[in-house]
């Protein structure tokens, strides 16, 4: 948990000119400030009101805090190759990631593993997109086995295996998504701060793109 | 005086995390014409912005919208003797 606390204190001119601030809590900390101004603009939309201005206002809690300490970020040496080119072609099927009903394995080359954990377990979120770029909906793993982590005492890779289905919180197929994105989040540890890494889909079939996010 | 009457308007909007957490947002003064297309509009905008605050967890999208009428009336107590 981010011990950064993120508001949006949004000003208006309501009825009869009375002046209104109203404070937007659990803002995403990592959110810019262009992406926070246009929510406060549309839910302002929504009202009668004038909206006259939008403060960000990030608190630390030093209560509990450690002091502060460098961490590396978990780095991935795209020089050396990532998504192997003997990788299964990418598919994108009904409700799959993967070369076909089996799923499909990553063996992503990691550089430098600075964390003194021998092993870190990888969260992921997939996100599907419309073509016009709007929210499609959010897939969860419908069981089958995912093995993300991270061992820096073997081979240096980021293993990703998926073997089962995603499953659409609205019920709705992965195959009608016009883009995909599963982010990768390797946790905070003692030398490594968050990094969350993200494997793009374009297309139902062929290229993908994986960057740190 | 006399007694008094305040009527005051709330849009109050559900918001729906990943994690099954809930909250919600009220606006004062909301407009009479808003409709459902209006709100899930939003839902991309929100996405990354706001998030759930037991968790953290990413939003999912706008679950509800519902407008609150309410008229609290005040008794004027000087009159009561």
């Amino acid at each position: 948990m981010s011990n950064i606390k993120t508001s949006a204190i949004i000003t208006t001119v309501g009825a009869n000119n009375k002046v209104v601030s109203k404070a937007i809590t659990d803002i995403n900390p990592n959110a810019d400030n262009g992406a926070i101004k246009t929510l406060c603009q549309s839910l302002n939309s929504l009202t009668n009101n004038t909206l006259t201005g939008v403060q960000r206002v990030d608190k630390t809690d030093i209560t509990t805090a450690t002091p502060s300490v460098a961490k590396a970020e978990v780095t991935l040496d795209t020089t050396r190759g990532h998504l192997d080119e003997d990788l299964p072609t990418l598919k994108i099927g009904y409700n799959y990631i993967g070369a076909g009903e089996g799923g499909v394995d990553y063996y992503i080359h990691l550089g430098e593993v600075t964390s003194s954990d021998t092993w870190i377990p990888v969260a992921f979120l997939v996100a599907a997109y419309k073509a016009d770029g709007t929210f499609f909906d959010e897939f969860y793993y419908n069981g089958g086995t995912f093995i993300g982590y991270v061992d820096k005492d073997r081979d240096p890779y980021f293993a990703v295996k998926f073997t089962g289905n995603f499953q659409g919180r609205n019920e709705n197929s992965l195959a009608d998504a016009a883009r995909i994105e599963i982010d990768f989040i390797f946790p905070e540890t003692a030398t490594t701060a968050e990094t969350t890494y993200r494997l793009t889909f374009t297309h139902t079939e062929g290229e993908a793109t994986f960057a740190k996010v | 005086m006399a007694d008094t009457t305040k009527t005051t308007k709330q849009l109050k909007l559900v918001a729906g995390f990943i994690d099954g957490d809930d909250r919600t947002i009220s606006l004062d003064n909301p407009r009479d014409s808003i409709t459902a297309a209006d709100i899930s509009a939003m839902d991309s905008i929100a996405a990354g912005v706001i998030f759930g605050d037991k968790a953290e967890a990413g939003f999912m999208r706008w679950k509800s919208a519902k407008t609150v009428e309410s008229t609290v009336k005040y008794l004027d107590l000087t009159t009561a003797d």
